[in-house]
């Protein structure tokens, strides 16, 4: 499974799918015409209409009695072919797995984290073959044993037969995985020991977006590198500048409960070996709010904007707005654009940053006319900066200076950078550091007014946390899934139920995909491609997407077979030359059909969210559970009307 | 019956290919014939002729290589016809895991029936087939008679205006037999249209209004069964107690008008008609044994125990 998973985002998925759809279909409608031809002669484009026509229509009309109809009709057979034995394994190998899976001298969360892994590893394994090997063999049983030419005698349309089918398979496998998922919860809750039993709660993270400072106080991606082939984790070196900085979006009081509760799981990298080893490593964390950071953080995208940052950091807006005048003059004289990329990077930064410090204003400043000032000139020089136009972005930029300058008062005040020291605490290795704030936030020194979190330091519900190094010579070890929020606890059912849940949508999608293959492949044929499928879309989908997305230098076909002729690795550039260009010219076609393949292949990875609930933790909706449903939703459309034209377009009683 | 065509096959061919794409076998070679309303329709032929073939044709199992069929108005291929079509297989091919009452219900479900018509029609069906007391076992566990019998009543579930029946005897003992003859013609009397094939000639011959021959999927001959076994040639007199003087005085009359006289003997009943007699009166006189000759019993016997002897 993936470290860190990125939230789901339906439209650019939805605009995925639809591409990978349209391109199938054209191909798949290229070819059936070809077919139709070749089979009909003149007739044949006609024909490929008719069918095509008669198949939206099947769909259209299809009959929900008769879909339930062949639904329970699979499901008694299912049933009757005693399926339920696949439960009764379940409970056997659970009688007994308590013998050898009882550790007590093991760590509570490990001990709960074994008997997690094994209860949901073992519910997958017995569950996925089932559905595999019944949605396989159910449709090419049925027309060996002819008893779906009977069927299709009556007024039954394909359609209902595929979806008949694939209900039926899932309602069986919903039955059996439901009550294996009740065992298996009753199971882990009586095998956790007593006083581990306070552990067995899923944890709800609020992660968020990082980013670091170097040991010099610059803006950096990542950090450094501590020699590890693996670089999940980026380091900072204690006692510099150097920082890891999280910025987490919707804190408030009211989803908290007066109180922040911050969890982390950093690693060290020593450099002092000796004694120290044995000691934990100070950290401390700095909230602040860095309103004024933000308001600056566009204009330091380019050189041209540097004298109005510098005035901007010391608060002096009328000399913003004679510098963004000048700039605006500039502009206006120049013969040609300003480069795409420059204007593309300030518009998107200056969006982001000025929407997040002005939009909060306008609900908790409502009465005051600034806020909603400053965001129509910001979506203004936004348009404009896309644009590209010179007279509408010189017209912009004079209007925010403008802005600027007629309310310097207000901005000083409000516009500040507020950043408070909490008290530095020790880190426990491989384990979490749990730290509880309490709002009221402790003077920084005495006499200093003391702050409220929520009201002082969270600004439109986003809170920047820094994380620094206190030991000289040492480094921290962080990833973004190692610090975040924690919510109030949830029940241990929530995680599992939801562990559960993944399991299912996973058998359904093997379902739909086992019964598309069955209706044009024999019952074992259709198995291994299900099974191989499997394989694939679980071992070597992140390799395929390296392979699609360029990431893997010399990645093409061609071009590899000519580096093992010639002995030179993937890191060897090769000469510019015309057999160079050949090559690349031809691997290009061919990455585009393994573009399509990658895309064809289901992953399988987004359903392992076993190790969200074994180590603790509740399963996110954003970015594991919605990624799950709408994986198996993107594959259950296009399977049936795949299905469908299969067991359509075939003869059942071809000889 | 009417003149109005229920089933319209026109130049219909079939070949069978394999994989590769290359010829088989030809199964029909520019098959045309209509069946019309409310007849019962007979298609004859040996093992192989192309029977089942055009009944496959004409339920959309197989598609033509080349014609057009056109059944109740509609092409083979639309699904929406099947709702005025039943249809019983050569084989019964249905869910051997279901009992009799699951089995119609679920055709009934494929149907659009509601649930009480269901109901209904599934007792009444299995009333009239006689399953009442195996209604509830699998059909797994039916002997081949039960299993055809089913496989009527899913094929009427739906009362259907056209019934193709696939060797609707095979399988069935005498009284099965001609209780399946019966159905056909009352069937036949409701209006319903009926096609049947089969090779067993005295069954085509007993309920059929019209039949087709084909062979080696040609239709050889096809029309009115009694004209079709009607010989012109030949004339049949049928009288009770004629005396050895009429005889005479007949092959007079006969020999004076140059007709040649071919036989003269007892009629005799067809062996269909031996074995329901047989039975019939089995069950009005319970009891009664056939006896061999004692002469005959005595040589049996005799033969016997030489055999034994030695």
């Amino acid at each position: 499974m993936s470290f860190d998973r990125l939230p789901f985002e339906f439209l650019p998925a939805f605009g995925q799918w639809l591409l990978v759809v349209g391109v199938l279909s054209a191909l798949a409608a290229g070819l059936s015409l070809v077919f139709a031809v070749v089979l009909h002669g003149a007739a044949g484009p006609a024909v490929a209409w008719r069918v095509a026509c008669e198949g939206v229509t099947d769909f259209v009309r299809m009959s929900p009695r008769r879909i339930w109809a062949l639904t329970v009709l699979t499901m008694k057979e299912s049933l009757r072919r005693r399926v339920l034995l696949i439960f009764i394994v379940f409970v056997v190998l659970f009688m007994f797995a308590g013998w050898f899976m009882g550790d007590s001298d093991m760590r509570p969360d490990l001990q709960i984290r074994n008997l997690v892994s094994f209860v949901l590893r073992a519910i997958s394994w017995l569950i996925l073959p089932l559905v595999l090997l019944l949605s396989c063999w159910g449709l090419p049983e049925d027309i060996r044993a002819r008893s779906l030419h009977t069927v299709v005698t009556k007024p039954v349309r394909r359609s209902e037969i595929v979806l008949g089918r694939i209900f039926g398979f899932v309602l069986v496998g919903s039955g059996v995985l439901l009550a294996m998922g009740v065992v298996g919860y009753v199971w882990i809750v009586r095998q956790v020991p007593e006083k581990a039993q306070s552990q067995l709660v899923s944890r709800v993270p609020v992660l968020g977006e990082m980013s670091f400072l170097d040991s010099n106080g610059n803006p950096s991606n990542k950090g450094i590198n501590v020699g590890d082939m693996w670089e999940y984790r980026s380091y900072i070196e204690g006692l510099t500048a150097a920082r890891a900085i999280w910025t987490f979006d919707g804190v408030d009081a009211a989803r908290l409960g007066d109180k922040l509760t911050l969890e982390s799981n950093f690693e060290a990298f020593r450099t002092h070996k000796g004694k120290d080893m044995d000691q934990s490593l100070l950290v401390q964390y700095i909230f602040v709010k860095d309103l004024k950071q933000r308001i600056v953080r566009p204009f330091k995208t380019s050189a041209d904007f540097q004298l109005a940052a510098s005035h901007m950091e010391a608060g002096d807006y009328a000399k913003v707005a004679t510098e963004l005048d000048v700039i605006a003059d500039g502009i206006g004289k120049l013969k040609v654009k300003v480069p795409k990329e420059s204007r593309q990077r300030f518009a998107d930064v200056l969006e982001r940053e000025y929407t997040s410090v002005f939009e909060p204003f306008t609900q908790t400043h409502s009465s005051a006319k600034w806020p909603a000032e400053f965001q129509a000139r910001t979506r203004e020089l936004v348009a404009a900066t896309r644009a590209g136009n010179q007279k509408p972005l010189a017209k912009a930029l004079r209007a925010l200076g403008k802005a600027f300058k007629s309310h310097a008062a207000v901005l000083k005040k409000e516009i500040v950078d507020v950043s408070v020291e909490m008290s530095p605490f020790e880190i426990a290795e491989f384990k979490g550091n749990k730290q509880v704030f309490k709002r009221k936030l402790p003077p920084a020194s005495i006499g200093a007014p003391q702050l409220d979190l929520f009201d002082d330091l969270v600004h439109g519900g986003r809170l920047r946390v820094e994380v620094r190094g206190l030991e000289r010579g040492q480094y921290l070890g962080m990833a973004r899934p190692d610090l975040f929020i924690r919510l109030p606890d949830r029940p241990f059912l929530s995680g599992f139920s939801k562990a559960i849940l993944a399991n299912w949508l996973m058998m359904v999608l093997i379902t739909v995909i086992g019964v598309t293959a069955s209706c044009f492949l024999k019952g074992p044929i259709a198995a291994v491609l299900t099974f191989s499928l499997i394989i694939m879309g679980t071992v070597f989908h992140d390799f395929m997407d390296r392979l699609v997305h360029d990431k893997v230098p010399g990645a093409g076909a061609v071009e590899s077979v000519f580096r093992i002729g010639t002995h030179k690795n993937q890191s060897v550039k090769l000469d510019d030359s015309i057999g160079k260009s050949i090559m690349q010219a031809i691997d290009k076609p061919l990455l585009a059909a393994l573009w399509l393949v990658f895309h064809v292949i289901p992953n399988f990875n987004p359903y392992e969210v076993t190790g969200w609930v074994a180590n603790g933790f509740d399963v996110p909706w954003s970015s594991a559970m919605m990624t799950c449903l709408f994986n198996t939703l993107a594959y259950f459309l296009p399977c049936s009307v795949l299905g469908y034209f299969m067991l359509r377009l075939r003869e059942l009683e071809s000889k | 019956m009417s003149d109005e065509s229920v089933i319209q096959i026109r130049n219909l061919s079939k070949i069978y290919r394999d994989f590769w794409g290359r010829k088989k076998v030809q199964a029909l070679n520019s098959l045309s014939l209509d069946v019309h309303k409310g007849e019962i329709f007979g298609l004859l032929g040996p093992n192989g002729s192309g029977k089942t073939t055009t009944l496959k044709l004409l339920l959309g199992l197989l598609f033509p290589t080349s014609g057009e069929i056109t059944i109740l108005g509609q092409p083979a291929s639309n699904v929406e016809k099947n709702e005025r079509i039943g249809y019983l297989p050569e084989e019964s091919y249905l869910y051997r895991f279901l009992n009799a009452e699951e089995t119609l219900d679920f055709y009934g479900r494929l149907f659009d029936m509601p649930a009480a018509e269901r109901k209904k029609r599934a007792a009444e069906l299995i009333d009239m087939v006689e399953l009442k007391d195996a209604s509830r076992r699998q059909l797994k566990e039916y002997s081949k008679g039960m299993t055809r019998r089913i496989g009527l009543a899913q094929a009427l579930i739906n009362d259907p205006d056209l019934i193709l029946l696939d060797e609707p005897t095979s399988g069935l003992d005498p009284i099965g037999t001609r209780k399946m003859k019966d159905l056909i013609l009352k069937l036949r009397d409701q209006g319903k249209t009926i096609v049947m094939c089969s090779h067993l000639l005295a069954d085509v011959q007993d309920v059929c209004d019209r039949i087709a021959i084909l062979y080696a999927g040609e239709l050889k001959v096809m029309g009115r069964v009694d004209e079709l076994l009607t010989e012109q040639e030949e004339t049949q007199l049928l009288t009770s107690h004629l005396d050895d003087a009429a005889l005479a005085e007949i092959k007079e009359v006969l020999a004076k008008h140059d007709a040649n006289l071919v036989s003269v003997k007892h009629p005799t009943a067809d062996l269909e008609e031996l074995f329901l007699r047989t039975v019939r009166e089995s069950k009005e006189r319970p009891g009664h044994r056939h006896v061999s000759e004692p002469s005959a019993v005595a040589a049996t016997a005799s033969d016997s125990t030489k055999e034994a002897d030695s």
